[in-house]
């Protein structure tokens, strides 16, 4: 005989069909977040590993002033090392043909004469490699190839010695140290407009650079564990070659930078889940528990009849498995799509050598289960209720407790109403609004973080960063050179700039940045407190750091510290111990700060820069005279760099883009849950009450009075839940904010009027959509029928 | 007189109502033989209700001894009165408590399905003149019909006790006369016996006994020499 039980759990879920799928979409939702983000994050983590492990990317990158290369072969033997490449990498200015942007900075990376290089190996996505003979050819690196429209045929133009030689493109590569195409760890974001990399052969180069049979960098892929021994011994033994510090993977500055994307993932992977996945509980747990005292009397018949306890709970929990399943479903499937959005997103943001997209069925087997078992904790509660129930108790019905407080409030019937209802059953009503509140715990979290987001990039591009046009100078100029720039018809104003790479000693810690000269009172870069968001001027002998970076070294204000240029040579050497001073709000980049003054005399003399050197020059422009200024700039032979803070905005939107497409997603996610939850809340209560509001119909009520009695009840409890959600999403927005902070982008929360509008507004307003179907049914009841219901 | 099908010895009921205790049932003695049509006539408040259900294992004494077949309930744990109920009661409500998401007949299936030899649910549905009525829901069926399902649905698991609170509280005359000869032809049919609670002096006529109770004490119990036939009663 078919389980009976059974088919009433198969009626049960097609009576309470709709309620049923809004939970499944809930719990959908959170497996669609655990699946895809999952399925991203192991799909990204994979690609980097393939494309590493085929093109050999260098385990450690160990720079030096000038060797011969004869040391690759010596560093070969040594043990624990399984391939070695020593080339060349110099930067320089590269000139463009005609409609491109006229000048950039190119990085000169050598190939060996013939075939791959040992190490850092290349793809090739169109064209070909260099071919070694007298032709001077190059492979450019695809992200700057795409940003200028390079094919194989066109001609670059790299500056070599003063001179403009011409390169024929063969072909466009992708790199795995150039996934993301970052110029150095001080510059930790990808500038496709004003960098590129250029692969050329060493026996094309390495005369025209002065260089024959050296090398100035050895690229090593060692044994498992060996490379900081490997690094470190190559920097001791050949130090009389100006050997630098070791840069293993871990600090190689692409690698750093898809480190800390796949670091970004996890928060999200674990919150996100657990929020939706959480609703769905409560969802189930809400919803079944008004299906179990509706359903008192069959319980307490079946219990009378005979069912154990045992079955009662594996009947009532079988309704929130079958939820689960139903959102497991959705779920795999939302996920799937998800997942593969995630890893195209990324894959056109990055130009990935090796792109892997696979299924990962045990995530989709492990997100299945894992809304199975949210919707079957969300219903043992209920069905443990039910289980419990004594037969004859239960066949007696439940009599609501009164609502002795709401009694004496003297409040319209219109409202004393549906509040008594509410307060009739407390804790229900709480349980109701804690779903809702979920909903806006998702809306302040998307919304503050989008905010926050827009809020960072305001602070850096309209505050920090306060020019119109940044140049950098080939070699460094005394500043004398900016009166000639004054004079310039439409500039308003010109400062200097003097930028030095350096590397901090701090208790041990070390860690590499670039320390900008800030002139006093200057207007056009500005450091604002991170207490106070007032501007700041570092006393002398003082450094101003950013939050990020003070956090990551464990500095506190007034430490003392050692800060040496990077490339200190016997010739020229620059370090000072100079302290810490109070933090500075800049939530992109680690920069740090000095005073102008400062920085030239403890640094730039040292290091036989003019007495007044600087490096560079922030101006504010006329917008008319915007295009004149940097063309003029451009077509100076002593200027290497010319950026609009409109281009450095383009770049960074360009690079938060991935974050605003998952912020949207989330959102939206968001969104249909807030309308999933106050829709199973609404229609319970609607289910609950049919009798008392058919009864309301036929005392006279129009259908008018009672939307309005079940309106203002429901937005009562999306008022109570919004207000319940709302500090918990402040607090879980930070928690995620202050999980995904990477040192590189450190944002402040910021939580703007119309976030705070919208997760108030949204769960009062979903009400009125979410209820409809509810009053709908009630419009066209059979009156006579409902109010002869005892049970529903 | 054969051993007694139900017998109680100094049975009391007491409910806690706050810090105090009120009692439902006091002291109650009584012997119930198998087979026969018991009424529990009295009014409301009087601890019939409370009484049935703790024949039927759905409550329990808190003090005195309750035997049904010679088993002690008061000794029962929770799954042995489940088991128990399983086995031995039929139940029928007031409200016919069928589950609405099921037909007529898979009503009765739900509790065939428990038993270890049921009778053929569209049998008994035939029995309690339900011919053709067997795929119908409760919402398409009128009271009457839907009280007879109820009355099917005790019986396919040939229990040796019926146990019936106020089972044509809900009807009319006509329908509640149905029920009633319903209830008797399936007595006098399988021999099992059947305990109905009712506040209605009139269906007491039917009864082969009738055990008055009043504020939670028996007030007698009496034979009835000639019980009538449910078609005779008149209220």
């Amino acid at each position: 005989m078919v389980n009976r039980l059974r088919t009433k759990l198969i009626r049960d879920v097609r009576a309470g069909i709709w309620q049923i799928v809004a939970i499944s979409i809930v719990a959908g939702l959170g497996v669609a977040m655990f699946y895809g983000l999952l399925m991203g994050y192991s799909n990204q983590k994979i690609s980097y590993a393939v494309s590493y492990q085929r093109l050999r990317f260098a385990d450690v990158t160990i720079g030096l002033k000038r060797a011969p290369r004869a040391i690759v072969q010596r560093i070969s033997g040594m043990p624990g090392v399984i391939h070695v490449d020593g080339r060349l990498v110099v930067d320089l200015d590269v000139e463009q043909s005609p409609g491109r942007r006229g000048r950039v900075t190119g990085r000169l990376v050598t190939l060996p004469p013939r075939d791959q290089p040992a190490v850092n190996q290349l793809l090739v996505l169109e064209g070909r490699l260099p071919i070694g003979s007298a032709r001077r050819e190059a492979a450019l690196e695809s992200s700057f190839a795409a940003r200028h429209k390079y094919r194989p045929g066109d001609r670059i133009f790299p500056k070599l010695d003063g001179q403009r030689v011409a390169f024929t493109v063969t072909g466009i590569v992708s790199s795995p140290e150039y996934i993301y195409a970052v110029q150095s760890k001080q510059l930790l974001m990808p500038t496709p407009e004003t960098f590129g990399v250029l692969f050329v052969r060493r026996d094309q180069i390495e005369s025209l650079l002065g260089m024959a049979g050296s090398v100035n960098e050895v690229t090593l892929v060692t044994e498992p564990g060996q490379a900081d021994r490997i690094g470190e011994e190559i920097r001791r033994r050949y130090s009389a070659y100006g050997s630098q510090d070791p840069m293993t993977r871990a600090e190689q500055p692409s690698n750093l930078l898809l480190q800390s994307d796949l670091d970004g993932y996890a928060p999200a992977a674990v919150l996100m889940p657990t929020l939706f996945l959480g609703t769905a509980a409560l969802a189930v747990s809400l919803v079944l528990a008004r299906w179990v005292q509706a359903q008192r009397g069959q319980v307490g018949f079946l219990r009378a009849s005979g069912f154990p306890p045992s079955a009662i709970l594996q009947h009532y929990l079988e309704l929130g498995i079958a939820a689960g399943a139903g959102g497991g479903l959705v779920g795999v499937g939302l996920g799937y799509g998800y997942g593969l959005l995630i890893s195209k997103v990324y894959a056109d943001l990055l130009h990935m050598p090796y792109q892997i997209v696979e299924p990962h069925p045990e995530l989709a087997v492990a997100g299945f289960g894992l809304s199975l078992v949210a919707c079957g904790l969300g219903a043992l509660g209920p069905a443990r209720q039910a289980a419990a129930m004594s037969p004859a108790e239960a066949m007696r019905g439940q009599v609501p407790s009164s609502p002795m407080l709401a009694a004496r409030i003297p409040l319209p019937l219109m409202l004393a109403l549906p509040l008594r209802n509410l307060l009739r059953r407390p804790l229900r009503t709480l349980g109701t609004a804690v779903g809702v509140g979920a909903s806006t715990i998702l809306l302040i979290l998307t919304g503050s973080m989008l905010d926050s987001l827009d809020a960072s990039l305001r602070t850096y591009l309209k505050e920090v960063q306060n020019y119109d046009l940044l140049v950098g100078f080939s070699e460094p100029p005394a500043d004398g050179i900016l009166f000639h720039f004054r004079r310039w018809p439409g500039v308003l104003r010109v400062e200097p700039s003097l930028e030095l790479p350096v590397r901090i000693l701090h208790n041990g810690r070390s860690e590499e940045t670039v320390m900008i000269g800030v002139l006093p009172g200057s207007q056009l870069r500005r450091l604002p407190s991170l207490d106070t968001g007032l501007p700041m001027f570092p006393l002398p002998g003082t450094v101003l750091f950013t939050d990020a970076l003070m956090r990551k070294l464990n500095l506190e204000r007034g430490n003392l510290l050692n800060i040496a240029y990077t490339q200190n040579t016997r010739e020229f050497s620059a370090e000072a111990n100079l302290r810490s001073g109070d933090p500075v709000h800049q939530p992109i980049g680690t920069p740090i700060y000095i005073g102008l003054r400062d920085l030239q005399l403890r640094y730039g003399v040292p290091l036989g820069l003019p007495p007044r050197g600087i490096t560079g020059a922030l101006l504010r422009v006329e917008p008319g005279y915007l295009a004149s200024v940097r063309a003029r700039f451009q077509a100076r032979k002593d200027v290497a760099l010319v950026q609009t803070s409109d281009e450095l905005a383009a770049q960074i939107y360009e690079l938060t883009a991935y974050s605003r497409t998952f912020m949207g997603i989330f959102m939206l996610f968001g969104a249909a849950m807030a309308l999933a939850v106050t829709y199973t809340a609404t229609d319970s209560i609607l289910w609950e009450r049919t009798r008392e509001l058919a009864t309301l119909r036929t005392l006279g009520f129009g259908m008018g009075r009672i939307s309005i009695l079940v309106a203002l009840e429901n937005m009562m409890v999306a008022a109570l839940g919004a207000a319940i959600g709302l500090y918990p999403g402040i607090r879980v927005a930070q928690g995620l904010m202050d999980a995904t902070q990477t040192e590189g982008f450190a944002m402040k929360l910021v939580v703007s009027q119309q976030t705070y509008l919208m997760a108030l507004a949204a769960p009062v307003v979903l009400v009125f959509l979410a209820q409809w179907p509810g009053l709908r049914r009630i419009s066209r009841l059979d009156l006579a029928g409902a109010i002869r219901l005892r049970d529903e | 007189m054969d051993a007694p099908l139900v017998r109680m010895r100094g049975v009391w009921k007491r409910y806690r109502m706050g810090k105090t205790e009120v009692p439902a049932l006091r002291n109650i003695d009584l012997e119930i033989p198998a087979g026969e049509f018991v009424v529990f006539l009295g009014p409301s408040g009087s601890g019939k209700t409370t009484l049935l259900n703790i024949v039927g294992g759905l409550d329990t004494v808190s003090e005195g001894e309750v035997l049904v077949n010679g088993r002690v309930l008061a000794a029962q744990s929770e799954a042995a009165l489940t088991v128990y109920r399983r086995e031995t009661i039929g139940f029928v409500f007031q409200f016919f408590n069928l589950v609405p998401t099921l037909t007529a007949k898979e009503n009765v299936e739900l509790v065939a399905q428990l038993a270890k030899s049921p009778r053929d649910p569209g049998e008994v549905l035939r029995s309690v003149g339900l011919a053709g009525r067997e795929h119908h829901f409760p919402s398409a069926m009128s009271g009457g019909e839907q009280q007879r399902v109820a009355i099917a649905r005790a019986l396919v698991k040939r229990p040796a006790l019926v146990l019936a609170d106020e089972p044509t509280g809900n009807l009319d005359i006509e329908t509640a006369i149905i029920v009633l000869r319903v209830l008797r032809d399936a007595q006098r049919a399988d021999g099992h016996g059947v305990l109905l609670v009712t506040h209605n002096q009139d269906i007491a006529r039917m009864a082969d006994r009738v055990v008055r109770l009043h504020g939670g004490s028996l007030a007698g119990v009496e034979e009835v020499a000639h019980p009538v036939e449910p078609e005779e009663l008149q209220w």
